[in-house]
């Protein structure tokens, strides 16, 4: 008895969970948006820990190493240079080998071949320009694909969205996205996955909802992560709808274009780039004091 | 007798408390973890001349077994990039680094360790705090979903096949690539040793 009373319960439970699902799938609009990446080519420049850190290393193993060959060619000249200083014989094996080039002379020769090469240099001529729509710029940093697009006669800075339509996934939706976006272009997307990262929820002004006749309260945008492979969109091959203008833009840019509420869903899911400038002087303190302790603790003993 | 029992030291736990149930109510049943095993089956004997001949088998086996490994001893491979190449360790001696600055080198890297410690454990706290992030929105995305349509959600949450297997390399160098560079002339020459069983 008991046990089928807590069924009937369950049963219950799940009816109005069922009717509750109705009801708000009624209740809102869905969007789904697309978190397009370019993730960065080049490495970020050391910050003054990191230097440091590289430095010490590196003169440390340097101490610890072994001679390399081009080492002892040196000193091997260096002994033969004093020989021949001294005015005293050498046999012929040493004669031919005093006959070649130093080692120092072949240092010259390689420094010389080396500052005849040109780096391509980190900060590129689009960076320069500020040419927004282009790729290839700030390379050591990740770029968030942000388009303009009409709303109500507003223009609106934000993500590529869609309006979900009946009867698909939400990833039949992103799919539909990506294939205006890369109609007639070279572009090359990957979706990372089915699911969604994050979520904005909004409810539509009073004013608006009464405009409405569907009778939808508010509206929610699904965001998907998307990794570029290759290409670049072209504002006259997309449809208007989608986009007007677009803009390849770095964390920085993107939280002072976007809005505050639509830039926090979105910056959650993305992943951090490199330790903030003020977390590395936090570091920095933290062991100005430690060193400080350490000096008053030999200077108690 | 339970009262010593209780008492005892080397009794573990359970059976002590089982032993105070039993003492506080007399003859109630308590159960304890042995009691629910199954019980041991019993051995069937064996004729002592077939068990001896089943050994004898056992050991001839295993002896064949030794004598096969024995004749060729397997080989390692060895660890070329951990071992100092022969012409180099004829002349270790020579090759001694005379230079001063190994002290102060060493020293200034275990004043530096310190620094790398709480570097590296304060970009590990902010990695960690983004992933928990990221896993939180994406959690509460797909709370929304399922509150909107129990289909989307299903869809959502089913893997996608064209991920896998996945593979993200992405090398990152210091500086971008020339444009329209031409490398010099030359031959790739693999050097890498075969070794073979």
């Amino acid at each position: 008895m008991v046990i089928l009373r807590s069924l009937a319960k369950f049963e219950l439970k799940i009816g109005k969970r069922m009717q509750n699902a109705r009801y708000f799938c009624a209740k809102h609009d869905i969007f789904a948006s697309i978190v397009l990446q370019r993730h960065p080519l080049i490495a970020p420049p050391m910050n003054v820990i990191e230097k440091t850190l590289s430095r010490v290393t590196f003169n440390y193993e340097t101490a610890k190493s072994l001679y390399s060959d081009h080492e002892l060619r040196h000193i091997r000249d260096l002994e033969r240079a004093k020989m021949i200083a001294s005015k005293k014989m050498l046999d012929e094996t040493e004669m031919e080998a005093s006959s070649q080039e130093t080692a120092l002379e072949l240092e010259d020769k390689w420094s010389k071949e080396f500052e005849q090469f040109n780096f391509a240099s980190s900060i590129t001529a689009d960076d320069q320009n500020g040419d927004k729509r282009s790729l290839n710029r700030c390379l050591d940093k990740n770029l968030l694909l942000v388009c303009k697009f009409k709303l109500c006669n507003n223009e609106l800075w934000g993500l590529p969205r869609t309006k979900h339509r009946e009867g698909e996934t939400l990833r039949q939706t992103i799919d539909r996205i990506v294939s205006s976006l890369s109609k007639d272009s070279d572009l090359e997307v990957k979706v990372l996955g089915n699911a969604p990262c994050a979520v904005l929820k909004k409810n539509y002004s009073k004013k608006v909802q009464s405009q409405i006749e569907s009778g939808k309260i508010g509206y929610k945008v699904f965001f998907f992560k998307a990794d570029l492979i290759k290409g670049n969109v072209d504002t006259n091959k997309c449809d208007k709808d989608l986009m007007t203008d677009f803009a390849w833009l770095n964390r920085n840019e993107c939280q002072h274009l976007l809005p505050r509420e639509y830039w926090n869903t979105i910056s959650n899911s993305l992943f951090m780039e490199a330790l903030d400038p003020i977390t590395v002087e936090r570091v920095i303190n933290k062991l100005k004091r430690k060193f400080i302790e350490n000096d008053e603790m030999a200077v108690r003993n | 007798m339970y009262r010593n029992l209780v008492n005892l030291p080397f009794v573990n736990s359970s059976l002590k408390t089982s032993a105070k149930c039993l003492f506080d109510q007399s003859r109630a049943i308590v159960t304890t973890a042995p009691l629910f095993g199954e019980p041991m089956k019993k051995k069937k004997k064996m004729d002592p001349m077939q068990f001896k001949l089943k050994v004898e088998r056992k050991v001839k086996k295993l002896e064949k077994e030794i004598r096969k490994l024995s004749k060729t001893k397997p080989q390692l491979k060895p660890l070329i990039e951990y071992q100092l190449p022969p012409e180099i360790l004829k002349d270790l001696n020579t090759r001694k680094r005379k230079e001063a600055g190994l002290e102060e080198a060493e020293e200034q890297m275990s004043k530096i360790a310190y620094l790398c410690n709480v570097y590296r454990s304060e970009q590990v706290k902010q990695e960690m705090h983004s992933f928990r992030n990221m896993v939180r929105s994406q959690s509460k995305a797909l709370k929304e979903l399922r509150e909107c349509s129990e289909q989307l959600y299903q869809a959502a949450i089913s893997i996608d096949q064209n991920l896998i297997p996945f593979s993200d390399l992405k090398s990152v160098k210091l500086t971008p690539a020339v444009k329209d560079y031409t490398p010099p002339d030359g031959r790739k020459h693999d050097i890498t040793k075969q070794w073979k069983m």
